[in-house]
C-alpha cells in the first residue's frame, strides 16, 4: 500500500466504496432495463 | 559553466515540458474554463487507467489554457494502478473542481476566486451548507457532496483500507463525475456588461469610427503580443488578433471573458482570456509569497489596449489619475488608451455620485498623470463622440 500519500485522501476512502457500491447498483438496473427493452424490439420485429 | 541538474545524476530521461508564455491561475478563469478543465482531468484519468495507471492528484492547478484549450500540465502526477485500490484524489477533485462549480452552478454569484482564498478546495461539507435545495436533484451533487458529508467517519481507518474497490467501480464513478460536471452550468447569467456592446453602447457612428482608428493605430505598431484590458465581449480582442499573434483579453466581468472564452475555444487565434479586476488584480501567494505571482508580474505584452477603460478607472474603482497611469504602465511599451471627456455621457452617467468631477477627472489631470510614465506619440479625436484615442510609448521598463 502506498501509505506516504495518503493520508490526504484517506477519509474518503470510505466514500468512493460506499458511492461505488451504489453506482455499481445503478448500473446493474441500467443494464437490466436495457436487455429488457432489446428483448421487447426484437419481439416486435419477429412479428 | 555549471553542469545542469539534468546532467548531474545518473537518470534514465529528462523530460522538458513546453513552455508556456503565459500563465494563469484558476481563480482567474470563467466558469466554463473551470468546467473544461475539471473534464480534462477526468478524460487523462480514464485514459490513464486504460494504460495501468492513475493520477495521484486532481486540482485545476495542473491544468493550464492555452490559446482557450486546457492543457494538462502535471507529467508527475501519473502513478502505477494498483488494481483494486481506490482513487487517492477524489477528495481533491471534489473539493477543488466540483465544489466550486457546483457553488457557481447553484448560486448566483461569480464566486471563482473561491481558489483564491482556499486553494486546496472547498470542503464538501462546507459546500453541501452552502448549496440550496434543487442541489439535491442533481444525482452527482447529491452523491459526491450532500451523502459525502454526511457519511460518518470511519470507526477504523484500517478496515476500509483493506476493502478493495474494483477498476470498474473506481470508473463508475469517474464516469459520474463527468456526466455531472457536464451537467453543471452557471446560474449567474447576465451582468451590467455582457450586454454593452449591444445594448448601451453610444452610436454605430462611434464604434465604426473608433474600429478605424484602431486598425490604422494597430497597422502602424505591427504589434506581437496585446493586452486588452476591459475587453468586455472582445470586439476589439478579434479585432487585434487580425494584427497580432498573440492577444490576451482581460476583464472583470466573468460572463463577458466567458463569451468570449466560448468564441475562441474552438479554433486557435492566439486569444488567451482571464477574469481580472484591474484596480484589484490577483496577489502573490503561496510559499515565500512567490509560488505564484501577481497578476502584475505575469501579464507582459508589447501593446496594450485601455480602451473606454480609464473613466471607470478613476471614477467607479477610484483610483487616482496618477495610480491609474502606474498600473497601465505596468504591462507593456505601448499603450493605446481611449479617454472619454469629462462631458461624454457615459462620464456623466457613472459620476452622478462625484461633487466635483474637475478635481479628479479631465483632459489636463489625465495628461499630466501619464506624462510621468509615458510619452504621447499619437492624438486621435473621435468625432461621433466625446473621447480622444491616445498612442503612448512608455518612458521606463518595468
Amino acid at each position: 500500500m502506498h501509505l506516504l500519500y495518503i493520508d490526504p485522501g484517506s477519509s474518503s476512502y470510505l466514500i468512493q466504496l460506499v458511492i461505488g457500491a451504489i453506482l455499481g447498483v445503478s448500473m446493474f438496473f441500467k443494464t437490466f432495463r436495457m436487455k429488457v427493452k432489446a428483448l421487447f424490439s426484437r419481439k416486435r420485429k419477429t412479428e | 559553466m555549471a553542469t545542469p541538474i539534468y546532467r548531474q545524476h545518473d537518470h534514465y530521461r529528462t523530460l522538458l515540458p513546453q513552455q508556456l508564455s503565459l500563465i494563469t491561475y484558476p481563480y482567474e478563469w470563467c466558469f466554463e474554463q473551470l468546467k473544461q478543465a475539471a473534464l480534462l482531468t477526468l478524460e487523462i484519468m480514464k485514459i490513464a487507467l486504460d494504460h495501468g495507471m492513475i493520477l495521484k492528484d486532481a486540482t485545476p492547478f495542473n491544468i493550464q489554457f492555452v490559446h482557450c484549450k486546457p492543457v494538462f500540465i502535471d507529467s508527475l502526477s501519473f502513478e502505477k494502478y494498483i488494481d483494486g485500490t481506490p482513487w487517492d484524489a477524489y477528495k481533491q477533485f471534489c473539493e477543488t473542481f466540483l465544489s466550486p462549480l457546483s457553488l457557481m452552478a447553484y448560486i448566483d454569484t461569480p464566486l471563482q476566486k473561491l481558489l483564491q482564498a482556499y486553494p486546496s478546495g472547498i470542503a464538501v461539507k462546507t459546500a453541501a451548507a452552502l448549496l440550496p435545495w434543487d442541489s439535491y436533484f442533481n444525482t452527482g451533487t447529491l452523491l459526491h457532496i450532500h451523502f459525502a458529508s454526511k457519511l460518518k467517519g470511519e470507526k477504523g481507518k484500517e478496515d476500509s483500507r483493506l476493502k478493495k474497490i474494483s477498476r470498474q467501480r473506481t470508473t463508475a464513478i469517474i464516469n459520474n463525475l463527468t456526466y455531472t460536471i457536464k451537467s453543471l452550468s452557471p446560474r449567474y447569467k447576465t451582468s451590467t456588461w455582457n450586454v454593452y456592446y449591444t445594448q448601451t453602447i453610444l452610436s454605430a457612428a462611434y464604434l465604426q469610427e473608433k474600429e478605424t482608428a484602431v486598425r490604422n493605430i494597430l497597422e502602424q505598431i505591427k504589434p506581437k503580443t496585446v493586452i486588452d484590458i476591459g475587453a468586455n465581449d472582445g470586439y476589439f480582442t478579434n479585432l487585434a488578433a487580425e494584427y497580432a499573434t498573440k492577444v490576451i483579453a482581460i476583464d472583470a466581468d466573468e460572463k463577458a471573458i466567458e463569451r468570449l472564452f466560448l468564441k475562441h475555444s474552438p479554433v486557435d487565434s492566439g486569444v488567451d482570456v482571464l477574469v481580472a479586476d484591474i484596480a484589484n488584480p490577483s496577489p502573490a501567494l503561496g510559499a515565500m509569497l512567490k509560488e505564484r505571482s501577481s497578476l502584475l508580474q505575469r501579464i507582459k505584452g508589447d501593446t496594450v489596449l485601455a480602451l473606454a477603460v480609464i473613466h471607470h478607472l478613476v471614477i467607479t474603482a477610484q483610483l487616482s489619475m496618477d495610480i491609474a497611469a502606474e498600473l497601465l504602465a505596468q504591462f507593456g511599451d505601448t499603450l493605446v488608451i481611449e479617454f472619454p471627456l469629462p462631458e461624454d455621457e457615459k462620464v456623466q452617467l457613472i459620476s452622478k455620485h462625484v461633487k466635483d468631477l474637475s478635481l479628479i477627472y479631465s483632459l489636463d489631470i489625465f495628461r499630466a498623470a501619464f506624462e510621468g510614465y509615458f510619452s504621447f506619440t499619437g492624438e486621435v479625436p473621435l468625432i461621433s463622440a466625446r473621447r480622444i484615442i491616445y498612442t503612448l510609448k512608455r518612458k521606463h521598463a518595468v
